[in-house]
């Protein structure tokens, strides 16, 4: 099993590789930067980051829909103070993850808002999705 | 005597950063890729769908902008719910 992930996810790199563009188009300085930071490579990036999120996301609501912790239910549970936190996190992700959306489909704005919104987007998928790697929350 | 050459308002540091945050969103997959079977179809589906644009040389579709956006949408009621 863990193999088949391990080459799945491989397979989801190579695609993103020659899917996402700005991996690959940055690595150099000879390749055009607006070109990286705009138009389809940048949509195709923050396309990958929109799935990466709703991947967080899922594994976020199955904890968020087990049983409260308590006195009583001690295990395969959700601790509130976690959940209340994910809340917290996933209300900033998304506002930067739409945000980011938003820039890519308007080109109008121009590269310096659209890179500033990707990094914000990605920043809080980060902090978002390190809650959701908690212990007892991934299972 | 040449023009100089026209400023942009991204350098290439920016963009570095940029690639690595790009790079750890997709390390976040791989750490949910571990997490169970849940999320593997939206990977693998995202997969193709990414190889498929860049063979076309395009970004998402509207139509693949909204299915991901009705995704996040449900989603997000479900993790802020209190109905249970």
């Amino acid at each position: 099993m863990r193999l088949f992930v391990s080459i799945l996810f491989a397979l989801l790199l190579a695609g993103c590789l020659s899917g996402c563009g700005a991996l690959t188009n940055v690595t150099s300085p000879l390749i055009g930067v607006t070109g990286a930071v705009t138009g389809p490579a940048a949509q195709r990036t923050v396309y990958a980051v929109n799935a990466a999120y709703i991947a967080a996301l899922e594994v976020a609501v199955s904890y968020e829909s087990k049983p409260r912790c308590s006195a009583t239910v001690t295990t395969a549970c959700s601790d509130t103070a976690i959940v209340t936190q994910m809340r917290k996190a996933n209300a900033t992700a998304k506002a930067a993850i739409d945000a980011a959306e938003t820039a890519v489909r308007t080109p109008s704005l121009g590269d310096g808002i659209i890179a500033q919104a990707m990094q914000a987007a990605q920043i809080a998928l980060a902090a978002f999705s390190a809650l959701t790697s908690l212990p007892g929350v991934k299972s | 005597m040449n023009a100089p050459s026209t400023p942009r308002t991204i350098d290439f540091s920016e963009l570095q950063k940029i690639a690595e945050y790009a790079k750890q969103a997709l390390d976040i997959i791989e750490q949910l890729v571990a997490v169970g079977g849940d999320v593997l179809p939206l990977i693998e589906q995202t997969r193709e769908r990414l190889q498929a644009m860049a063979a076309a040389g395009r970004g998402p579709s509207a139509e693949e902008w909204a299915a991901q956006d009705t995704m996040k949408e449900d989603l997000n009621n479900q993790l802020n719910s209190d109905d249970r």
